[in-house]
């Protein structure tokens, strides 16, 4: 690696804007000594990002680094930090000014205040992200169809770029144009407030967040009314979205089949996907979500006070991308959205078919949220939303309504003193307004994935669903110790297999699984499902895993019939 | 004062790597083709950013799946099921990272978990009493090499050692800190040898 030549070295360190310990600090201390002793001239960049670095902030600018990165957006305390304390005169500071999480145009004038604030010398600042650029979609350019009305409040990676040079150009005195045309684009109103909406909200009461009866009331009710097996089956919503059920959708977008052509297509799968659950022996069905490209994009495209986009694509795991909706204006319901397929479903057999919706704060959290409205009262709204749409369900003789909560635990802030009165305090309020006015033999579902939510168990059992599902096969079910400890009172399906791989549980895997949750959690309030929706599996590998599934769960059964459990 | 990014989208602005990727996995391209289709990737993202005249660049920022896996990687943070596999090393990565079941064996991927409060999903790197730490890859030396044959020095990224501790799994009794020396001393050629 000789003679490579490289100035600077990168080395993130997004762990320091959570809560530290002294250990941590000293952990920070003993690697950094003796890698910033040795340098030879690098110069090495410490980044961090989604927070500040209050408790590390000394520690960093008394280190040897030559630059530090800094949060100027999400980091609510970093610009007091460099004010009050100071900025080290012989360091860089990379200063994170353009949101790299969010797709809304900069204001200048703000952002040009908050620059002139920093106490760095012209040549020791480097204005930066706030985070990297892989949180937002590449370009605008790729969005021919969004009207310009939209995209002149926008700005997606390649035109973050832009609002850096711009702010140099400005800065450096050459940009008074630029400066002058992005005021006079904040100087007038974005969008045209719903006054319905923003008047419902404002009037909520403490009853409009509780569901009654409580719940163990409920779970006897619904005993009753559904009469399942114990350890009932069932999946967590979507199945494999074929070749062909993709391809039916994009003739549809572009026109070159007709809604009733796209509609009839989907309804034979939903059909063939009633069929062969009942034909595995699945104990709740799923009408399979053929009409659903992404879980929070098809509500967005049909809720009023959205913005979609063809390409927007972002990252969500390995090279699976997700597109999430743009939250523009105030959300309001004003049709069906889901209702036509449950029912379809639903009139196809006699075992009960799950509505499927997806919950306000994940509509929130992987939407990109408005700037200019609090978080809360936007979930408010969508929950407002999404309480209609669980009634118009109900009303239509759907019995089970699950409402997905995947990204609830996601948002919660990185500082745990931030995590009920920043977070919690609504973010578990808005999902009881969407389902407190349902009646008590409606069994309401949750799902959750991907979540370290063991440390937030009361909250998540405050949702007051009936039944819960999450992801827990990848995390070793370590979870299920904690439900234990907790008392966990809300019905869960941990999930008995990884859908995010392609493998192939066995029966025998699946089997072992099942025991492992019945040595944690009581038989009565067990579910079994796979971990997550099927829609990025393929049809043979989820066949069989479900196959799998249904016979390890019978198994089960008998081995505790014999036992006499 | 100048401008730069923290990192930038990989994936390709029409996810050409997503595209290309699943084709690796259905055996349709080869490694070769898959890595130049990430090289075209990583010119096209440098052609973007300095041509909006942005000042620095990072690079390393790319990544097959995960930069958090990248970065174990290189630092022979690789499970010893993995390894008992014999794949390549690019099947090796991906059988951390999804899985593998085929004729060399059946294991689970690695554990993966929100990145921070966004919707990325990180793998977690899985250390246990054996883990060897050493500087053992070559990925982020090859992309600023890339980048410095076509004519740019970047700033080559990594996730920093601290990061990589805390968010990393421990499957033995060794303790996060317990590594720390042997990680410093993995990273420091790293760091002599890129200048002198």
């Amino acid at each position: 690696m000789a003679d490579l030549g490289a100035e600077w070295v990168q080395l993130d360190e997004p762990s320091l804007v959570k809560d530290q310990s002294e250990a941590d600090l000293e952990l920070f201390t003993d690697l950094y000594k003796p890698i910033l002793a040795t340098k030879h001239g690098l110069k090495i960049l410490a980044q961090t990002y989604f927070g500040d670095v209050r408790d590390s902030y000394d520690l960093l600018t008394s280190l040897d680094f030559d630059g530090l990165g800094l949060d100027f957006l999400e980091g609510a305390e970093t610009l007091d930090l460099v004010k009050s304390k100071g900025f080290p005169a012989d360091k860089t500071l990379f200063a994170g000014i353009i949101n790299g999480k969010n797709i809304w145009k900069a204001n200048y004038d703000k952002k040009l205040a908050l620059i002139k604030q920093l106490p760095v010398a012209d040549d020791k600042l480097v204005l930066s992200t706030s985070c990297s650029l892989l949180h937002v979609p590449y370009t605008l350019a790729n969005e021919p169809q969004l009207d310009e009305k939209y995209k002149r409040y926008l700005a997606f990676a390649a035109e973050k770029l832009t609002e850096l040079t711009d702010l140099e150009t400005i800065l450096t005195g050459n940009g008074d144009a630029i400066l002058k045309a992005n005021q006079a684009l904040f100087a007038q109103p974005r969008y045209e407030e719903n006054e319905t909406i923003t008047r419902q909200v404002a009037s909520l009461k403490e009853s409009d967040f509780h569901r009654e009866p409580a719940f163990e009331e409920r779970a006897a009710i619904q005993k009753k009314e559904f009469n399942l097996p114990e350890l009932p089956t069932t999946t967590i919503g979507s199945f494999p979205q074929t070749r062909e059920v993709r391809r039916n959708r994009s003739k549809f977008k572009k026109g070159e089949i007709t809604k009733d052509q796209y509609d009839e297509f989907n309804r034979e799968q939903i059909k063939a996907c009633v069929e062969f659950q009942e034909k595995i022996g699945l104990d709740v069905l799923v009408h399979g979500e053929f009409e659903r490209n992404d879980m929070v994009e098809y509500f967005g495209e049909q809720l009023e006070g959205f913005l979609f986009t063809s390409n927007a694509w972002v990252q969500s795991y390995g090279v699976r991308c997700v597109k999430p909706p743009i939250i523009w204006g105030d959300v309001a319901r004003t049709h069906d959205m889901t209702v036509k397929e449950s029912v379809y479903a639903q009139s196809l057999t006699d075992k009960p078919v799950k509505g499927m919706l997806t919950g306000p704060v994940t509509i929130l959290n992987w939407s990109f949220p408005r700037e200019d409205l609090s978080p809360k009262e936007t979930t408010y709204q969508i929950a407002l939303a999404i309480q209609a749409e669980t009634l118009a369900l109900e009303k239509n003789g759907i019995k089970i309504i699950q409402i997905d909560e995947p990204a609830l635990r996601e948002n919660l802030p990185l500082r745990k003193s931030d995590w009920y009165s920043r977070y919690l305090d609504w973010a578990i309020p808005a999902f009881r307004l969407v389902h407190s006015k349902v009646q008590p033999s409606t069994q309401v579902h949750t799902h959750m994935c991907y979540s370290e939510f063991g440390d937030i168990l009361d909250a998540i059992d405050a949702m007051d669903a009936d039944v819960i599902s999450f992801e827990a096969s990848r995390a070793d079910l370590t979870l299920l110790d904690q439900l234990n400890r907790d008392h966990f009172k809300t019905h869960v399906g941990p999930g008995v297999y990884d859908i995010h791989s392609p493998r192939i549980p066995s029966e025998k895997e699946v089997a072992g699984t099942i025991e492992k949750i019945l040595k944690k959690v009581p038989l009565n309030n067990v579910w079994i499902n796979p971990d997550c929706g099927l829609k990025t599996r393929g049809e043979t590998e989820t066949t069989a895993s479900l196959e799998n599934v249904v016979a390890a769960t019978k198994e089960v059964r008998q081995e505790l019939a014999h036992e006499g459990r | 004062m100048k401008t730069t990014v923290i990192g930038y989208p990989r994936i390709g602005s029409h996810r050409e790597l997503k595209f290309a990727e699943q084709k690796y996995f259905k055996q349709t391209v080869s490694a070769d083709e898959l890595a130049q289709t990430a090289s075209v990737l990583r010119q096209e993202n440098r052609g973007t950013v300095s041509g909006a005249g942005i000042d620095q660049l990072p690079s390393n920022d790319f990544s097959y799946y995960d930069t958090t896996l990248d970065t174990a990687f290189l630092l022979n943070i690789v499970p010893k099921r993995y390894k008992d596999l014999n794949l390549s090393s690019l099947d090796e990565y991906f059988a951390e990272a999804r899985g593998y079941q085929g004729d060399k064996g059946d294991v689970t991927a690695l554990s993966m978990k929100k990145w921070f409060n966004t919707n990325y999903h990180y793998i977690v790197p899985e250390f246990d009493d054996d883990t060897d730490i050493k500087l053992v890859g070559t990925k982020v030396f090859d992309e600023f090499k890339e980048a410095k044959n076509a004519g740019i020095t970047t700033r080559p990224v990594l996730v920093g050692p601290y990061t990589l501790l805390k968010l990393s799994a421990y499957k033995g009794s060794k303790r996060p800190a317990d590594f720390a020396a042997t990680l410093v001393k993995a990273m420091m050629p790293y760091s002599v040898n890129w200048l002198t």
